[in-house]
């Protein structure tokens, strides 16, 4: 993902990140990655539900683990806004993006739609998790957190300003957070919110380092930036970074010792089957059941769990952090909610398309 | 006319749920094919006419009352609507009453396919049966719900949604 000028939330000079420094744009950044992390997950979701029951194992086991440390990022972020003094904000519609979406930067070249599994949505997912260091010229979410983590350092140092202060809303801690991804932890200082930063970075874009050779083999040498970094972080088995679990669905293969960068995965096949896949019309909109009461009826349903999830999250972000534990048992519900839909053909389609969610925040008047 | 969009159809009336919801189950084609493997297709054919031409005359609402008495008290027709009752609802196909056999049953079913004898359709219909949703529950082993939701009444949702 990357970020440029026209991407006004943030602000930039000569396609550089300006510096943060004051505690209102760390904030400001801070509730920005929330939101980013949040964006790529109906995009992974789609994809995920659309695959039928008892198929493409290892695909839905790779996106869904994506899924889980997006989640363990946009939790991160949020503890380390609500550690800073901030109030994470998730109940309002423009929290959502409207897909396709450029998603946040403004490329012609990059779309985010909500699709099927298919080798279109790979390519996107791989320009969503693309490592900073084959992105020439552009400024990535690496780099964009990599600012937040200089901000927090910057403003740290300052006499004037109280980052962590002793009054604040709950954080997230463990005890409500179960199997997502990593471990979450408290930020109550520069290290604890150094760590959350750099566990996001590391998950996603590999491990960050200064001299990196797309031709070096790997894992002889662990610092090639293909691994994430949970093995040192967490104690968890050793995991490809976003982009290479990404690349070896696309490629269908696995990566093995002594492939690089440039080589690609050359390791066994992967099973892959793309038509085990509902056809899900992409980026399904409510418009597109206003003929079918039956079909509007059951996307309302989702939206309305959708809408009752960023509700939950709202509240366990700003003073009840017990709350997580229901929304969990609301992600569930929209799941099932969601392949109920994908499985209904829309009728009368032309491409033969099956329904899907419209991923849309209702005030609760709707 | 489309056999299977006829089984959809007679089905919702049975189970007193949508299409879609039907539909949304992912495996109303395995039921089919059950049902169209253990029921010779004349049977089948004069179940979905009766329930088509009752739909008609009632201008799409039949009464309870005319399934009832036009199809579920019909001594060839009524058990297989029974049975296709619980397929939805459990996922299981129940062994046809002997009397019902004696009459109607079919001898030339496929080898190793499927058997007019008590069975689950499979392991993923086993998941899929209305039954979970009708009672606030999950099926045991799948379908998890979240930790702690156990603790929630059945049926606690935010905004109950009331389909037509």
């Amino acid at each position: 993902m990357y970020i440029n000028d026209e991407c006004k939330p943030i602000k930039t000079k000569n396609n550089k990140l300006c510096p943060i420094t004051t505690i209102e744009e760390l904030h400001h950044n801070l509730q920005l990655a929330i939101e980013l992390e949040f964006a790529t997950l109906p995009t992974y979701l789609c994809a995920l539900y659309t695959i039928k029951e008892n198929t493409n194992i290892c695909a839905y086991n790779v996106i869904r683990s994506v899924v889980m440390e997006e989640m363990f990022h946009l939790t991160n972020s949020a503890n380390v806004l609500i550690g800073t003094g901030g109030f994470p904000a998730l109940n309002k519609p423009e929290f959502i993006p409207v897909f396709p979406t450029k998603l946040p930067d403004k490329e012609t070249w990059f779309t985010v739609d909500l699709q099927k599994f298919s080798p279109e949505a790979l390519t996107t997912f791989k320009y969503i998790e693309e490592p900073a260091e084959i992105a020439h010229g552009l400024i990535t979410i690496g780099e964009f957190y990599a600012n937040i983590e200089q901000g927090l350092v910057h403003l740290n140092s300052q006499t004037d300003v109280d980052l962590f202060p002793k009054k604040t809303h709950p954080q997230i801690e463990h005890k409500y957070y179960y199997g997502g991804g990593g471990i979450i932890s408290k930020v109550t200082d520069l290290d604890s919110a150094l760590f959350a930063i750099n566990a996001i970075i590391a998950q996603g874009e590999g491990m960050p380092t200064t001299h990196w050779d797309p031709d070096k083999p790997f894992p002889l040498d662990e610092t090639t930036g293909i691994f994430s970094g949970d093995h040192p972080l967490f104690m968890q088995p050793r995991e490809l970074a976003h982009y290479y679990r990404f690349n070896e669905l696309s490629a269908g293969k696995r990566y093995v010792c002594g492939d690089t960068h440039n080589s690609g995965p050359t390791g066994p096949d992967i099973p892959i089957d793309y038509h085990a896949v509902y056809n899900m019309k992409p980026n399904p909109k409510s418009s597109d059941y206003a003929n079918f009461p039956e079909l509007q009826q059951m996307n309302l349903e989702f939206n309305r769990l959708f809408s009752h999830l960023l509700n939950q999250l709202h509240d366990a972000f700003n003073g009840n952090p017990e709350i997580l534990e229901p929304a969990v048992g609301t992600m569930f519900k929209m799941k099932y909610a969601a392949q109920e839909l994908m499985r209904n053909p829309v009728p009368d389609s032309v491409y033969d398309y099956y329904a899907g969610p419209s991923w849309e925040y209702l005030s609760d008047n709707q | 006319m489309n056999r299977l969009s006829d089984f959809y159809r007679l089905g919702a009336a049975l189970t007193d749920y949508e299409i879609v919801q039907l539909e949304g189950t992912g495996v109303g084609e395995e039921y089919y094919d059950v049902l169209t493997s253990l029921v010779s297709g004349n049977i089948l054919d004069e179940l979905f006419d009766d329930y088509n031409n009752l739909d008609k005359t009632c201008s799409g609402h039949v009464p309870d009352e005319q399934i009832r008495s036009s199809i579920l008290a019909n001594p060839k027709l009524g058990p297989v609507a029974r049975n296709i009752i619980k397929l939805w609802y459990l996922s299981i196909w129940y062994q046809l009453p002997e009397n019902w056999r004696q009459k109607y049953g079919i001898p030339n079913q496929t080898k190793n396919k499927y058997q007019d004898v008590q069975f689950i359709v499979s392991r993923n219909a086993y998941i899929q049966g209305l039954v979970w949703q009708a009672t606030g529950s999950h099926p045991m082993g799948a379908k998890q719900p979240g930790y702690g939701t156990w603790s929630a009444a059945p049926g606690n949702q935010p905004h109950p949604v009331n389909f037509q």
